[in-house]
């Protein structure tokens, strides 16, 4: 039986592992890049995935969901056709993407294999990413009319910021004033000091962005509550052993709340047997486990 | 039969869901502010 379980969680793993994989080359799948020098901006772009993927990444063929939301909001329109799709993805899904898609996701769970020290953090900093989806994301883009999220984000730095800084002359020109050739781009430092803290960071904490600030994982999390894709607890069999808790990749334990919105679906958890993966019968919110 | 009333429920509340979702798509797609999105490339990566 304990030999099951590992079978299991290693079938997990490296199910993960490929859809993380799969994921990162897909969504990130403009080859033609290398090629050409130009970022895609064809049909595809006007569509979202549910990942925070930056779609000034020169490899990029969606569009990040944060970022088009904060164009909709600069201009003052209600984003009926991202709040759409991020709808669609939210009621099948959840916050699957999160667990399974998304590249930055993955680049933290690699980091916390490599680090040693394990440190865990209070529950009451997961509020903030609510605070940075309502306040920086649409308060501040509409009221600025700029995209605000993106001046600080550490995903957009790594997969856009970086590349097209030493691969682009007129995007590195533009972090220095062209009469003085003083350097102007503090908001650039600003945010490498805030890529480099979270990287370090994920190597004592799990998935610290994901957690703390992503503004996509707090919305998609709201439909974790309903989605139809959901995780199903067998509490007769459940002996307590909180196995769950050490493998998830949030730190959540899954018996206490199987439909909460920091549950990444990652899946790890179902190489319990009392634990699986279910499509949802009711769904109504106060009904648990149905 | 109980549980058969609530997947048939479930099915039907999901379906008008989606379709409703789906409409809304088809209908925004070819919209002018979508096809803005797909040209969405900015400078706030580097913070400018």
């Amino acid at each position: 039986m304990y030999n099951r379980l590992i079978a299991r969680t290693i079938a997990n793993r490296w199910f993960q592992l490929t859809c993380q994989t799969v994921a990162l080359l897909g969504i990130n799948g403009h080859y033609d890049f290398f090629r050409t020098w130009k970022i895609y901006q064809g049909k595809l772009k006007s569509f979202c995935v549910p990942v925070l993927n930056c779609h000034s990444c020169p490899l990029a063929l969606y569009a990040c969901p944060i970022g088009a939301l904060q164009f909709f909001f600069m201009t003052g329109r209600l984003p009926v056709y991202l709040l759409s799709i991020i709808s669609i993805f939210g009621i099948s899904l959840g916050r699957m993407g999160c667990g399974l898609l998304c590249p930055f996701g993955f680049l933290q769970d690699f980091l916390f294999r490599l680090g040693k020290v394990r440190i865990e953090i209070p529950g009451y900093w997961f509020h903030l990413k609510y605070a940075v989806l309502f306040g920086v994301v649409i308060a501040l883009s509409f009221y600025l009319a700029l995209p605000a999220f993106c001046k600080i984000c550490p995903v957009a730095l790594l997969e856009a910021g970086f590349p097209l800084a030493f691969l682009e002359e007129e995007v590195a020109g533009r972090l220095f004033n062209q009469s003085s050739g003083m350097f102007t781009g503090w908001m650039f430092l600003i945010k490498t000091f805030l890529l480099t803290s979270i990287l370090i960071a994920s190597l004592s904490i799990k998935r610290p962005f994901c957690r703390i600030f992503c503004p996509l994982g707090a919305l998609l999390g709201l439909f974790n509550r309903f989605s139809i894709i959901h995780i199903h607890v067998d509490y007769d069999t459940c002996n307590n052993c909180e196995r769950c808790e050490r493998m998830c990749p949030v730190d959540l334990n899954i018996t206490r709340n199987s439909d909460s919105a920091e549950c990444v679906r990652c899946m790890k958890c179902t190489s319990c047997k009392s634990i699986s993966t279910k499509l949802r019968l009711l769904p109504l919110p106060f009904v648990k486990n149905a | 039969m109980k549980a058969f009333i609530k997947f048939c429920f479930t099915t039907v509340v999901y379906l008008f869901l989606f379709v409703m979702l789906y409409i809304s798509i088809v209908q925004n797609y070819e919209h002018e502010e979508v096809e803005m999105v797909a040209s969405l490339i900015c400078y706030s990566c580097i913070g400018v």
